[in-house]
């Protein structure tokens, strides 16, 4: 089937994919998105459910090979102690992400110039500030202003409260004189903008049925849907098309009946994650790109990051309240944020306090992890004398960009559609593993100082199902031998090619990165309106 | 025949505005766009010289640089020119009349399309003043417009029903959203629109002398928060809609 051209195609309606198109709707050039999952409504979140815990091992887990839903697309994680997570849904993963808001610090986007390891970004902090500031408005974030760790930026909602781990862990952190802050969140402190403020449910990551949480199907796509963007749900894309004249000439997909469909396109915007875009770009063959479109550098796929996490508990003598309140941020130490050539790594970690998982996920092996309790007597002392006492802490390191961390297409895996599924190769880095060594012994002395009766987890173990950042793999750059697009997102080989998730970081940062991946995409749609009249020069 | 559409931006109406300290309006991060109604009256001002196969439209703006992002969404849309009356203070419905009309003496359009009212404080003036200055008919609220030789055909919207109208050409008609569905700027045309000129003019080379007719003393926002009382009785329900609410008798 072939349908009416448009001017703007963009794949997928997740946090990237909703940002540009909010920036470029301002034009009025007709824009279209396609979105392999379907719109997710708030009244069926597992929270509506009393047996809602059990939703995160089936139809809501984060693990895509877990939930198998006809929209998901299965992805092989044998070769990696991480699998990748997300949502396939309108608003992507900040359906069932946690929301924890902190932005890149100046230093991430030159770590070559500091610090001699991977590569400076072709942007810098305050290229991205603004856009940082727009999107924050639109989402709603709360935080407190003056975090020594930034430039001075202010939140436009107040900080969510601490809640008593929070407090506790601060005392910790005051003792020894390491730097914290209370968590910037994409949740409400305030009702905000015709969204009420958050109500302390606690399971951010089964969806937020309040509708506090800044997923984008309620912050952007309500204001794109009034502005003329077509959005088209269970459709998949399964291969961007090259036209004669080197251009991205539109994509092929099908919809929810499996009909294939060509769609042509003035300009083609990818925003499907950093798993999804490279495969899709490794699917989309041509003559003149054998090996993907966009990819004469071949590092299409290549340096892919997650963010390492590991955890240290600590057992505490008061209750501390860890369900109360969002899941992911209450405070956050960037006291190693930094390098510190006195240390055997470079770059460094966030100390990161989320707040408790639920109890049934904790007697299945806790949030991220498998360290199941054991059943009977032992299971009841557990409940009753360990979970009301514990707080802990994750840690959350920079994963440094090595070529053999990779998305490849896999030899037999595909999805329902039959498209080739990903494949992920992933080793730890050496720096990662002497920084989880360094970061946990410094997470169990802030527990121990908050008054930690005994460390209960000592950590040593990096989580397996908490691949939620997926960056690096069409990485920006202005060597077009050494990265797939250009320092506003074009794609050096393809010039109406545009990628805006996290697919075109350089490097990952030590935070999490839906803000900066917001801003990005803001970023490139205002460099896009800017030189409309010589987009493709 | 040649039709000039005035353009006028407003902050896009499904975002929410703040108020800064200082009393004045905070937009960081706001989008304008076209005000809706002038949309329907760009679009209609193109449809009727592509159904005549001749003719010009041009777009033309009263006040600040900033307007130059509308007016070239505007050529990119269709428009054949446009002009932009850079003024940097607050233009009101009146100033821009008595801007307008000068325009008109200049440009001679046989229509002046233009909405019927401003989304953002929905007042249908600038029209009205607009016509009374130059001394033409009117018809405003248009749900449809068939140009007929030198006449124009105009359904108006009023409370009775819809009322056709005819009038001669010199006219200006206010447009409603009735008229049309507007179209898309395309990526061509906004490539195209790029390397097009804005025409500038200040109110000097338009030999006219502002005299706002309004001030903005200073912008409030309407409290929105609902305040949640529980009550435990009918009798205390009722206490507190007529002393606390104040709306029973």
């Amino acid at each position: 089937m072939s349908n009416q051209p448009v001017d703007v195609l963009i794949v997928g309606a997740g946090a990237s994919g909703a940002a540009i198109a909010w920036s470029l709707c301002e034009t009025r050039m007709n824009i279209l998105c396609l979105e392999q999952g379907p719109w997710v409504k708030s009244e069926t979140f597992p929270s509506q459910h009393a047996d809602y815990e059990l939703y995160r091992y089936s139809s809501f887990s984060c693990d895509p090979n877990v939930r198998g839903l006809p929209e998901d697309y299965p992805i092989n994680a044998d070769d990696s102690p991480i699998t990748p997570v997300n949502f396939n849904a309108v608003g992507g993963a900040t359906i069932n992400y946690l929301g924890h808001w902190p932005r890149f610090h100046p230093s991430d986007f030159r770590v070559k110039t500091l610090d001699g390891v991977a590569d400076d970004w072709p942007i810098d902090y305050q290229t991205l500030e603004p856009f940082y500031n727009i999107n924050d408005r639109i989402m709603g974030v709360s935080g407190l202003a003056g975090n020594p760790a930034y430039p001075p930026y202010e939140p436009p909602l107040p900080p969510l409260p601490m809640g008593k781990l929070g407090h506790t862990l601060a005392r910790g952190f005051n003792e020894l004189g390491w730097h914290w802050w209370p968590s910037d969140a994409a949740i409400l402190s305030r009702d905000h903008e015709g969204r009420e403020k958050c109500v302390n449910a606690g399971v951010c990551d089964l969806g937020c049925t309040t509708g506090a949480k800044a997923s984008v199907d309620i912050t952007y796509w309500p204001l794109l849907e009034r502005r003329g963007v077509k959005l088209k749900t269970r459709c998949r894309v399964r291969e961007v098309t090259l036209g004669s004249d080197g251009l991205a000439d539109g994509v092929l997909y099908y919809d929810e009946e499996g009909r294939l469909h060509e769609q042509k396109a003035e300009i083609v915007i990818l925003a499907c994650n950093g798993v999804g875009t490279p495969r899709l770009m490794l699917n989309s063959q041509s003559g003149r790109f054998p090996n993907g479109i966009a990819n004469s550098s071949g590092i299409v796929g290549k340096n892919l990051m997650f963010h390492p996490l590991s955890g240290v508990v600590g057992l505490f003598d008061e209750p501390m309240e860890g369900f109360k309140g969002p899941m992911a941020c209450s405070i956050l130490s960037q006291e190693f944020y930094e390098t510190d050539p006195s240390r055997d790594f470079v770059r460094g970690y966030g100390l990161h306090s989320g707040r408790y998982t639920t109890p049934m996920t904790y007697t299945l092996g806790g949030y991220g992890t498998d360290r199941l309790i054991p059943w009977g007597e032992e299971h009841r002392r557990k409940m009753d004398e360990l979970y009301p006492f514990l707080a802990g802490l994750t840690v959350v390191t920079e994963d440094l960009p090595r070529e053999e961390n990779q998305v490849t297409l896999d030899p037999e895996l595909t999805d329902s559609n039959g498209i080739p599924a990903p494949k992920i190769t992933y080793t730890l880095d050496e720096n990662t593993k002497r920084m989880f060594a360094h970061a946990e012994a410094r997470a169990r002395e802030a527990l121990l100082a908050a008054g930690a009766r005994e460390i209960v987890f000592p950590g040593g173990e990096v989580w397996r199902r908490a691949g939620w950042h997926l960056m690096g793999t069409a990485r920006m750059g202005n060597d077009p031998e050494r990265s797939v697009v250009n320092a506003w997102g074009r794609c050096h080989d393809v010039k109406n090619l545009f990628i805006v998730d996290g697919s075109i970081f350089v490097t990952s940062a030590a935070v999490n990165p839906c803000s900066t991946i917001q801003a990005l995409a803001l970023y490139i749609g205002d460099s896009i309106k800017k030189n409309l009249a010589n987009l493709f020069d | 025949m040649k039709i000039l559409v005035p353009i006028r931006r407003v902050l896009d109406t499904d975002q929410k505005i703040q108020i800064s300290s200082d009393g004045s309006l905070d937009d960081t991060g706001l989008q304008y766009v076209i005000n809706p109604f002038d949309m329907v009256a760009l679009e209609e001002a193109l449809r009727i010289r592509e159904n005549s196969g001749k003719g010009e439209v041009v777009c033309a703006a009263v006040g600040t640089d900033d307007l130059e992002i509308q007016l070239r969404t505007t050529l990119a849309m269709g428009a054949d020119r446009a002009l932009l009356a850079g003024i940097d203070s607050q233009v009101d419905h009146w100033s821009a009349a008595v801007i307008l009309q000068k325009i008109v003496e200049a440009e001679h359009p046989g229509l002046v399309l233009v909405g019927e009212r401003m989304a953002v404080d929905d007042a249908d003036m600038t029209g009205s003043f607009l016509a009374a200055l130059l001394d033409w008919p009117q018809a405003t609220f248009a749900s449809q417009i068939t140009v007929l030789g030198d006449d124009v055909q105009v359904d108006r919207e009023i409370d009775q029903g819809i009322e056709t109208i005819i009038l001669p050409i010199p006219t200006v008609v206010t447009c409603g959203l009735r008229l049309n569905e507007p179209r898309y700027a395309s990526f061509r045309g906004q490539m195209k629109a790029r390397s097009m000129p804005i025409e500038r003019m200040s109110p000097n080379d338009l030999r006219t002398d502002l005299q706002p007719r309004w001030e903005t003393l200073n912008l409030k926002l309407e409290r929105s928060n609902r305040d949640c009382v529980f009550v435990e009785s009918v009798d205390e329900l009722v206490r507190s809609l007529r002393f606390d609410a104040k709306v029973l008798e």
